[in-house]
């Protein structure tokens, strides 16, 4: 125990950073493993190049890629846990090392104040209308003032001043308009700061108008960052929706009930789901499930919502009805992204409905991810050979489903 | 351990040596054509187009080699994963050709095997296409919500494609119908829906941004087509709505509860409406003037009630003369084509060829919005012998929906969902108005074409051909856009009934 006291003691820094990885850990794997799912669905991240070289073409490109590379993780929510904890500390470390560099004497300080842009950080990433190119883009940038900040040199002002000018268009095309803390790192160092601080800023401003000029975007939401923050949250969806999203995937009915009692149905959507799990639970008989398909269009009231109701109806054998509920979700995520759940859903609903040409074309797209590869995958032989859909035992029971279901309209 | 290890060292050097080198070798022939994707197999092709890079049709195959020869001389090679034509050297052998055809001799290599196909002709037409390029909109084939759509400008002579204008220059926008004059970029209307909605008038250098909902009107302009003197643009206005499918492999149906035409006056902002093509229970859409500005053609059908009657909606073409002088329509419609007389189906987007001599048109079983009908069809029209006929040259089981024609009517585009049923694509035709026979289409070229349409999550909208490139400044129009001020219309009401 001595040993131990005596080792905290020797490391308390460290130790600091890995009890605040535990906690984040701890806390995205345990209290918000539907955030992590929730964020991972308002994706497609491909492992080519056009994906790669779509997101270089434009202002915060590299941080949106990394962010974008690090969500896919979230299908794994442990995976996902793990890369968010990492990140949290990483971005207390650097602030550290950052503070330490720049005047902070008193190490318990700089330790205490490294602590705020992690937790900065770990609220941005609770927010839902704050997807990953933020947070990546302050870690980067934290570590690029890091790097300046430790072969500055006040008899080498000229030097370091026409670095960070070069540095300031790169990084701003690269990270998007953190890069402006570049512009600030000479008033921690010289007692000209102020002055070559405001010119930097000025050749930032500089940057931001000129990217205008470049790419397909207002100067005001480059200015605020492209996909640093989405405006309207509000159809993403709330962190309760992803929560009966999450178990309904599982189709872990009984914590879904067990939830519902704790926190009721915010939405439409969510009174389905849970209308489903207490069927499947015997809770519910067949006949009341149809309420399920009242009201079709006003049960999409968000992204989270039609993923939902995508489910669904699925459960349901409403192939169609799954399948809009599915496209609307894609087409609701906020940055223009696509979605690789929502493109497995649109998979299994071509499969089912006989449109075998559009079933290749997505399970070619999946199959440039890391986690949908594999199905993507398994799914080809029964595009390929249609006749075996009807022996396989989900599919053929949809396929027979949607061939008996009489045609009428819904809104 | 040894003997295992080598033996399994010379079978990976053996498969990987087994595998196609890159030129063909111990070819075995077939007396087949190649499945190649696009099928280009006889399709005619103006002498200033892309490349036609192809790639072959089985997924399998790992190498390709093409061998292209010209009847009037010429000739050209290439040799990789799928066809790619360097593009200086496509154009002269093409240009070479011009009135003639090419021979393509295809060697396709699978499973370290290679064979070589029949060769396939390309016919090169003596006439040009006259054209720069098109414009189109893309976007997802979605139901109610949309992601990022845009207009685009693409060369047909290049790869090369821009923007005009995309969503995010003002975020949450929906913009479309882009019409040109006669493919003249000089003037050209399009729509912005959301927030900052306007109709957009391009003319005389200017844009003028309309007020997008007209109160007398009742809506929004939709459906736009320019009179040919440049002054005038006949609009529909539609209450536009959509029901969705729970079975039937189909998707969506989109109908109007109501919907009228009239002439707008871009010179005063006056709508000019009649109660002659705005009848009252009556759905009057699509409107299209003839090439010499003397007739306004359009479709008109009885109001049906939704969605009890949704199939029972079918459009008959109509026509009604125009005075350019007193912006006056005539006293009386004339039917052209009646919907019972094509057995009852629906006539829509009626399209007079230039020169005027013929009309194109779709036909559905019902409805006007056909890009969601997989039976929906070309049709010509003759305007001379009034006879129709649908264009079996072109025509597939899957839905071919919106076209139009080049200003010197020897080529046609149209949108088709021949290739999965889902997404629509692009297809240019050429057309010999001395038969009124139209030539295989041809899908528009791509780099990498398999690559592309493969994934490619959007479809081509409302496409039409442009005499130039556009070159519009997308920035600027994103800041009008944003911006509130709008130009109110009038409106002129002339009642005949």
């Amino acid at each position: 125990m001595a040993n131990i006291s005596k080792f905290l003691r020797a490391h308390w820094q460290q130790a600091v950073s890995v009890f605040l990885g535990l906690c984040a850990f701890c806390y995205w794997y345990l209290l918000c493993p539907h955030v992590l799912a929730g964020r991972e669905q308002t994706q497609l991240f491909l492992w080519d190049w056009p994906y790669l070289l779509s997101r270089l073409a434009q202002p915060s490109g590299l941080a949106r890629y990394l962010g974008e590379f690090l969500t896919q993780f979230f299908y794994l929510v442990p995976l996902g846990a793990l890369v968010v904890s990492l990140l949290i500390v990483a971005v207390q470390r650097l602030s550290l090392k950052l503070f330490l560099r720049c005047g902070v004497s008193f190490r318990r300080l700089a330790v205490l104040l490294s602590l705020l842009p992690a937790l900065l950080v770990w609220w941005l990433l609770m927010q839902t209308n704050v997807p990953m190119t933020l947070p990546v883009a302050l870690t980067l940038q934290l570590w690029l003032l890091d790097v300046l900040s430790a072969h500055f040199k006040a008899s080498r002002i000229k030097l370091f001043t026409l670095l960070i000018s070069l540095l300031i268009p790169i990084a701003y095309w690269l990270l998007g308009p953190v890069a402006i803390l570049l512009a600030l790192l000479p008033l921690f160092h010289t007692s000209q700061g102020s002055l070559l601080s405001l010119c930097l800023s000025l050749l930032f401003a500089a940057c931001v108008v000129g990217s205008s000029y470049l790419v397909p975007y207002p100067l005001k939401q480059l200015a605020r960052g492209i996909d640093y923050y989405w405006p309207d949250a509000h159809h993403f969806g709330t962190t309760e929706e992803m929560h009966y999203d999450l178990l309904l995937r599982q189709q872990n009915w009984d914590a879904l009930v067990r939830l519902a009692k704790k926190t009721p149905p915010p939405s439409r959507a969510c009174d389905n789901a849970l209308r489903l799990a207490l069927y499947h639970t015997g809770q519910l008989p067949e006949e009341e499930l149809n309420a399920c398909l009242v009201e079709s269009q006003r049960v999409l009231s968000s992204q989270v919502s039609a993923f939902i109701m995508s489910e669904v109806y699925m459960n349901m054998g409403m192939v169609n009805m799954a399948q809009r509920a599915a496209f609307e979700a894609m087409e609701s995520i906020s940055n223009y992204n696509k979605s690789a759940r929502a493109l497995r859903r649109l998979t299994e609903t071509a499969v089912v409905t006989g449109q075998n040409e559009v079933a290749r074309k997505y399970i070619s797209i999946l199959s440039k991810t890391l986690f949908y590869r594999g199905w993507a995958q398994r799914m080809l032989p029964l595009v390929n050979h249609p006749e075996q859909l009807d022996r396989h035992p989900y599919y053929g029971k949809l396929r027979r489903m949607y061939a008996q279901t009489s045609d009428v309209f819904f809104i | 351990m040894f003997k295992v290890v080598s033996t399994l060292f010379v079978a990976i050097v053996l498969g990987l040596l087994s595998s196609c080198s890159s030129r063909p070798s111990d070819v075995q022939s077939v007396d087949q054509l190649p499945a190649i994707y696009p099928d280009y197999v006889g399709v005619t092709i103006p002498a200033d187009i892309a490349p036609l890079n192809f790639s072959m049709a089985d997924d399998d195959v790992s190498a390709i080699d093409v061998e292209v020869s010209g009847s009037k001389g010429g000739s050209m090679h290439v040799n990789g994963r799928w066809a790619d034509f360097d593009i200086d050297e496509w154009h002269q052998l093409v240009r070479q050709n011009r009135g003639g055809s090419l021979s393509l001799t295809v060697c396709a290599c699978k499973n370290g095997q290679w064979t070589r196909y029949r060769p396939f002709p390309v016919y090169v037409s003596p006439h040009t296409l006259g054209e720069w390029g098109v414009t189109y909109r893309r976007i997802a084939p979605s139901y109610a919500l949309y992601s990022h759509m845009g207009l685009y400008e693409r060369c047909l002579s290049t790869f090369e494609e821009k923007a005009l204008i995309e969503n995010t220059q003002s975020p949450g926008m929906c913009i479309n119908c882009h019409t040109a004059n006669r493919t003249n970029p000089d003037q050209y209307v399009f729509h912005v829906r959301g927030q900052h909605g306007a109709t957009v008038v391009h003319r005389s250098g200017r844009d003028e941004l309309l007020r997008a909902k007209n109160e007398t009107l009742g809506g929004s302009m939709v459906y736009p087509y320019w009179h040919p003197g440049g002054r005038y643009c006949a609009f529909s206005t539609n209450a536009t709505s959509q029901m969705f499918h729970t079975a039937q492999n189909k998707r969506i149906e989109v109908y109007d509860s109501s919907s009228d035409v009239f002439v707008y006056d871009t010179q005063s902002h006056t709508i000019l409406s009649d109660t002659l093509i705005m009848r009252k229970y009556w759905a009057e859409n699509c409107p299209a003037f003839s090439p010499d500005g003397r007739w306004l053609y359009f479709v008109t059908a009885r109001r049906q009630v939704y969605p009890t009657d949704y199939d029972k909606e079918c459009y008959s073409l109509c026509r009604v003369s125009f005075d350019e002088a007193t912006a006056k329509l005539g006293q009386q419609v004339d039917t052209l084509v009646r919907s019972q007389s094509l057995a009852g189906k629906s006539l829509s987007w009626p399209r007079p060829s230039y020169d005027g001599r013929y009309l194109m048109f779709t036909l559905a079983d019902y409805g006007y919005f056909t890009v969601w009908h997989p039976e929906s069809d070309l049709w010509l029209l003759d305007l001379q012998s009034g006879e129709s006929r649908p264009l079996n040259e072109v025509n597939t089981q899957r839905a071919e929906s919106f076209h139009n024609w080049s200003t010197n009517s020897r080529w046609f585009l149209f949108t088709s969902r021949r290739d999965d049923g889902l997404y629509t694509r692009l297809y240019i035709s050429s057309f010999d108005p001395a038969t009124g026979q139209a030539g295989k289409p041809f899908l528009l070229p791509q780099r990498n074409p398999r690559k592309y349409y493969r994934e490619l999550l959007y479809s081509y909208n409302t496409p039409d051909f442009s005499a130039r490139a556009i070159r519009p400044d997308a920035r600027e129009m994103g800041r009008k856009i944003d911006d509130e001020h709008r130009i109110d219309t009038k409106t002129l009401q002339k009642n005949k009934q």
